[in-house]
């Protein structure tokens, strides 16, 4: 098991690394002077040059390369061009805002997700409703769910905020949007997983060992479905964190989503970088972790097959 | 509660199935079986493929899906499991037959390890605390003739073998002591060595426990090494049933004749020779409902008129012997077997009168 | 009568149904063949550019409701919503059949060469494919449009490059099992060339497989096409895309809502037919019903 870890971990730092490589290379096809971005009013021809040398841009590529990597090491993820920060410290604050999200959104879609798959399994008449609901809910792009949802609960009931800010009551559309969008996801292995389960042999040696209903639900079958759930989930969190960008544009979330459009609007590269890294952070992140507790739940799992 | 819901009877037959029907949607599995399992003895039930016996047996243990139409009569050490409310079924289900499934990686949950899989029974239905029921389930794999019974409770199904397995799943059968067993097959997939510590243990356990064994193959060499009695299924009906010297030496239905000697021209026949095989193939469910005479009738070297006309019964050829068979060959008769005072019907009679029903 | 073996609730789940094609699979193919004739007969519902700030507009500058003259409306610029609404479903069309093909082509091509050479190209192309999973969608994509021109091809582009790695896994895969089956060692004993086993051993293998996910590949380049239109990341305005001109309404969508409605219906019915084609082919082949949705 530990070797599966660990070759585990590699790979996902040779992802990240390798985002880190793209993001790198992207900076040198991105059109546009650095220097002029950091100093737009800059009059004189030397104060562009001397912006330009401390950002090390005159140097060799692969003097800026190893420059890159090395601060990326440290953590340091630059500087903005716009802000006077570095890029760190305000990606830190709007990731622990969309962490909220994010967390509220995977929420939302366990439960609405497992209630549709749980309803459909146990009551066969409605699963065709159920299938319905979850393909409209698949065919709908997060922004129009969310704009809906404003337009319906924010404009016309006025029963939720409208504005930005990152409330508790502001949570609550944004979280219900994602909920709703990854809920089919949810849905679907909540009632694969549990028909797999219940035609299976044995869920019958359970039957036959004289086990009630409930009791085989909640100790025999669950645990089964709980499994590929768990690799979903871990798949959300990472991309969530990674930024869910529409929602937060929709709803004025601020939070690292948000952060990037903004950066990518003002031209301020390195944020957008960083943000870039930091996402595929995430990503892999999350799922190594959902693999480690699905290793825990699923002992199947624990050995990587030869 | 009504007689039906009253304790078995400790001298009743451990399995008793009567005029036993199974049809799932159009399918008609099982067209009428019947066939009885005394307590300590092992019944075999052989048929090829399609032949129903699995569904037979899963029928007997209560274990079909409610899809499936089941009619007849099935008595388990004389209790009708179907005169029980659910509950009470579900409590004393345990304690009455013990089903071994065929594929033993299927049937047993793959995230629990094999010990807490036998504890369970202990604690759901005796209320025993964890640890006693752990240690209880380790005395019940130490029973199944398993080495280290501490060692695979712990483990998960993946990772034992396939005959440690099937001895998992003899050992959750047998541990609330049932007085009937239904075994689908357990050593089909299993290679002929484990088969045949399977069968020795199968047989230590008939000694021990004293219940009925019905033991569901299609390989006649388990058959002759285990089995009491015999009961031949074709084509969802039972067609032979005798004790297994007896029908090993003269069956009476053509169909179990032509089983034998296949077999016997694999072990003794000489090189050169052409294997004996039953002509045609056996039919399709499907196919065999509503049709008129008997269904090996296609296949088989005794046909006449009256085998395409009417489907034969079930019925006594001899003492203890029963086919369904128009033309079906008597068995010399055994010297003492038929000395018997004009009074008294011998168990084998009772046979005889229950199948005739 | 007969004693169920389980209680009725649990075991009635037990039997599982059959799936329900063809209704699934028929409904889908008719909704796309609509979408599809729409597309090519767009011009015929009008100017999709054509401002009109006079007769457009109300006499306080909003958008018009429904009426004989506009059936759907008009924008906040006075055009008609009706042409834009055929135009913008034009383009999902497009990007929706193109850059399914292209991402299923590259996805594909990477999977089979991975799963076919192994041993360091396999290497490589996984991990590649790896960091084109671990891409942030979005983000990703932001970045990318900022590198392009906005247009079609921008977002068929963006669309390629984000979408090719879940083909390329799932085809992976799917050589892998086939290769435990022993497909291509025994092509390769009866001495096949390495082309000649692709071809004739694992691509009848992958067609199928290929064929089931690609219209679940297809609507999310639908949504994905909306979302970057809608975050000035796709087509800009004023070409018509169903994503812009949500956006471009979104101003005005508490007094106008037609404006968000009409093509996020349009969105949905769209995706909804390429989700039904999908569920139709699923289920006509249970073998395949492993291809879940995938395709984000």
């Amino acid at each position: 098991m530990a070797r599966t870890l660990i070759r585990r971990v590699a790979l996902g730092l040779i992802a990240v690394l390798g985002v880190a490589v793209l993001a790198f290379l992207a900076e040198f096809v991105v059109p546009g002077d650095p220097a002029r971005a950091i100093a737009p009013r800059a009059q004189s021809a030397a104060v562009l040059q001397n912006i330009r040398v401390q950002l090390h841009l005159n140097q060799p590529l692969i003097v800026q390369f190893a420059d890159y990597f090395a601060s990326l090491f440290h953590g340091n993820l630059g500087t903005s061009y716009v802000q006077r920060q570095s890029v760190a410290s305000l990606i830190a604050p709007r990731l622990v805002t969309t962490g909220w999200l994010a967390l509220a959104g995977v929420v939302a879609e366990i439960i609405l997700g497992g209630a549709l798959g749980l309803v459909a399994t146990l009551y066969p008449r409605v699963r065709a409703a159920v299938t319905a609901v979850n393909l409209t809910l698949l065919a709908l792009p997060q922004f129009v769910v969310g704009l809906v949802l404003l337009l319906v609960f924010g404009f016309r009931l006025h029963m939720a905020p409208v504005t930005g800010g990152a409330g508790p009551a502001e949570i609550i559309l944004p979280a219900l949007t994602l909920g709703l969008v990854g809920a089919p996801w949810y849905a679907q292995i909540v009632a694969d997983q549990m028909a797999d389960s219940l035609s299976s042999a044995y869920v019958r040696t359970a039957v036959a060992k004289g086990l009630s209903d409930r009791y085989i639900l909640r100790r025999h079958v669950l645990r089964n479905v709980l499994s590929p759930a768990l690799t979903m989930i871990g798949m959300d969190l990472g991309a969530y964190l990674s930024g869910v960008v529409t929602v937060e544009v929709v709803f004025g979330w601020p939070g690292i989503g948000l952060l990037a459009v903004e950066s990518l609007q003002n031209l301020d590269r390195p944020v957008v970088m960083g943000t870039v890294i930091v996402g595929a952070v995430a990503v892999v992140f999350f799922n190594l972790l959902a693999d480690l507790v699905r290793m825990y739940v699923d002992p199947r799992t624990r050995e990587e097959p030869a | 509660m009504t007689a039906a819901a009253a304790a078995a009877q400790p001298s009743a037959s451990a399995l008793e199935v009567t005029g036993l029907r199974v049809r799932y949607g159009g399918v008609t599995a099982v067209r009428g079986a019947s066939l009885r399992v005394e307590r300590g003895e092992v019944l075999a039930l052989i048929g090829e493929t399609g032949s129903g016996k699995s569904s037979l047996a899963l029928a007997a243990a209560r274990l079909l899906p409610p899809s499936a139409e089941v009619t007849g009569q099935i008595r388990i050490a004389g209790q009708d499991l179907a005169a029980l409310p659910p509950r009470e079924l579900r409590k004393r289900r345990a304690s009455l037959v013990g089903y071994i499934a065929q594929d033993a990686m299927a049937a047993l949950n793959p995230v629990q390890p094999a010990g807490r899989q036998i504890g369970e029974l202990f604690r759901v239905h005796r209320a025993m605390p964890r640890a006693a029921a752990a240690a209880q389930a380790t005395a019940e794999l130490s029973r199944v003739r398993i080495d280290r019974p501490g060692l695979v409770a712990r483990r998960f199904p993946h990772q034992l073998s396939g005959g440690m397995r099937q001895r998992v799943m003899i050992a959750m059968a047998v541990a609330m002591a049932p007085p009937l067993l239904i075994a689908d097959e357990p050593t089909t997939a299993l290679d002929v060595s484990t088969q045949a510590e399977i069968l020795a243990l199968a047989t230590g356990l008939r000694e021990e426990t004293g219940a009925g064994i019905l033991w569901i193959t299609h390989d006649m060499g388990v058959v002759a090494e285990l089995a009491d009695s015999v009961a031949v299924m074709y084509a969802g009906r039972i067609v032979e049933q005798g004790p297994v010297h007896g029908l090993f030496d003269h069956p009476c239905h053509p169909y179990t004749e032509g089983l034998l000697r296949t077999r016997r021209d694999l072990r003794a026949g000489r090189p050169g020779e052409l294997l004996y095989q039953i002509e045609g193939s056996p039919p399709v469910p499907t196919a065999t409902t509503g049709q008129a005479g008997c269904p090996f009738a296609p296949r088989c070297p005794r046909r006449t008129q009256a085998c395409d006309e009417q489907e034969p019964a079930l019925a006594a050829v001899a003492p203890g012997r029963l086919a369904a068979c128009h033309h079906a060959s008597v068995p010399p008769a055994a010297p003492g077997t038929t000395r018997r005072p004009s009074g008294a019907p011998g168990p084998a009679a009772r046979h005889g009168q229950e199948a005739t029903r | 009568m007969t004693a169920t073996a389980a209680p009725a609730r649990l075991s009635q789940a037990r039997d599982r149904r059959a799936g329900h094609w063809p209704g699934t699979l028929i409904a889908g193919t008719a909704l796309l063949a609509i979408f599809v004739g729409i597309a090519i007969a767009a011009p015929l519902f009008g100017n999709p550019l054509q401002q009109n700030l006079i007769g457009g507009l109300t006499k306080t500058g909003l958008p018009l409701g429904m009426s004989w003259a506009h059936p759907l409306g008009t924008d906040t610029l006075g055009r008609s919503e009706l042409a834009r609404l055929a135009f913008g479903i034009r383009t999902s069309v497009i990007v929706a059949l193109v850059s399914n093909l292209t991402s299923i082509a590259i996805g594909a091509a990477v999977g089979l060469a991975a799963g076919f050479f192994r041993g360091p190209v396999e290497a490589i192309l996984m991990r590649v494919t790896d960091i084109g999973l671990a891409l942030p969608y979005t983000l990703a994509a932001l970045v990318i449009a900022g590198l392009m021109t906005a247009g079609l091809t921008r977002v068929i582009v963006i669309i390629t490059a984000l979408f090719w790695a879940y083909p390329a896994r799932l085809v992976y895969g799917e050589v892998l099992r086939l290769r435990h089956r022993g497909f291509v060692e025994s092509g390769e004993a009866m001495g096949a060339s390495g082309l000649a086993v692709v071809r004739r051993h694992l691509a009848p293998h992958m067609l199928p497989l290929l064929v089931t996910y690609s219209p679940l590949n297809a609507a999310s380049a639908v949504v994905f096409e909306a979302t970057l239109s809608y975050l000035g990341a796709g087509i800009n305005p004023p070409t018509a895309s169903l994503g812009n001109m949500i956006s471009d309404g979104q101003d005005a969508i508490s007094y106008a809502p037609h404006l968000l409605l009409v093509p996020a219906v349009a969105i949905l019915a769209i995706t909804l037919s390429f989700l039904l084609i999908g569920e139709g082919l699923k289920s006509r082949n249970p073998d395949l019903a492993r291809v879940s949705w995938l395709g984000r």
